[in-house]
């Protein structure tokens, strides 16, 4: 690993070559990443991608490491057809160290929102189960997958969707968290959303 | 975690790494370099589960697998061949250097170029090398 350390602190000092290096790392992790979660979820690519709105082809494309024109949008699609929160990063070059030691399967994979093991405990106690009031507003938002503005438990308003998968904590949390730093797809999804219910 | 290699195949008195001086040859780019030199660093630290789509899963000929690294905005689509092992089941050698023009490899018998290459290594282990791509520093 220190040989790694050593060759990249060498190669990176051409910014050309360690911004392409690291463009395709993200590629490599996206792709696999997409990959691995589909599998973890015993799905097909088609039907994963009439999920997305793409035919089994286009599906597979996102799961080819040399895959390298990611739209935002279309980010947000798979994610939620993974039921999992996008999460978008800006790190340091030497972070990919890091994230290579930690580049396995295992560490890729996570759970969707009703496996969440950062819930688990509070929804084997009975806590937190919405009303069904509440569980309608979650319907309409998760079915519809736009900008809405709910009333928050405060009585003010909050804004939820988009937004609030980048914001609140994720370029933090991806530099912190072990063992899978820079998880561009991550489990919780929906906390941020129902937080603000 | 399982520790992979990716070697590169000595050409001439073993001397000469055919995938340096096919890339210095194609005058591949500093970017696509550290683009394909990202896939084996990956490949070798992870396995090549965790790189799908860099080889091919099927063979382009007898035990010899394309490697794949796409060139964006008119770059060139490099497809160096490579084959498993063939010492161990935990790493590739890589054999010859190609593009792929329309479809087709160029040089149209870098198939052939690299299966001659395969028999000579295992007539030679001594006949491949384990280093990085990235151009060597001037002077």
């Amino acid at each position: 690993m220190s040989d790694l350390r050593q060759d990249l602190k060498a190669e990176f000092e051409d910014p050309e070559y360690r911004y392409a290096y690291a463009e395709s790392f993200l590629n490599t992790k996206l792709a696999t990443q997409i990959k691995i979660l589909r599998e973890q979820r015993q799905k097909t690519q088609s039907e994963l991608g009439a999920v997305v709105g793409t035919k089994q082809s286009g599906f597979s494309r996102f799961e080819d490491v040399n895959h390298s024109v990611w739209k935002t949008d279309t980010l947000w699609k798979i994610a939620r057809a993974l039921d999992v929160r996008l999460d978008i990063a800006f790190r340091t070059f030497g972070s990919i160290i890091d994230d290579k030691e930690h580049f396995t399967k295992e560490a890729m994979q996570c759970q969707d929102f009703d496996h969440d093991p950062a819930f688990a405990e509070l929804s084997a106690a009975g806590v937190g189960q919405p009303c069904p009031a509440r569980r309608n507003r979650r319907r309409i938002y998760s079915s519809d997958g736009r900008r809405h503005r709910l009333r928050s438990a405060a009585g003010g308003t909050q804004g939820v969707g988009r937004a609030s998968g980048v914001s609140g904590g994720g370029v933090g949390s991806a530099s912190s968290s072990a063992p899978a730093p820079n998880l561009i797809l991550r489990a919780n999804a929906m906390q941020g959303v129902f937080n603000g219910i | 975690m399982e520790e992979w290699r990716v070697y590169c195949y000595l050409g001439g008195m073993r001397r000469d790494n055919v995938v340096r001086e096919w890339l210095a040859t194609e005058s591949v780019s500093v970017a696509q370099i550290a683009a394909f030199q990202e896939k084996i660093d990956t490949l070798e630290m992870s396995g090549p589960t965790m790189v799908p789509g860099f080889i091919s899963e099927t063979p382009v000929a007898k035990d010899i697998y394309k490697m794949k690294i796409k060139g964006n905005k008119g770059r060139k689509q490099l497809r160096p061949m490579c084959c498993r092992g063939p010492f161990g089941p935990n790493e590739y050698t890589i054999l010859a250097g190609a593009v792929e023009r329309d479809g087709k490899l160029v040089p149209e018998n870098v198939k052939d170029t690299a299966r001659l290459n395969l028999n000579e290594l295992r007539a030679d282990p001594t006949r491949r090398v384990h280093e990085r791509l990235a151009p060597r520093p001037k002077g």
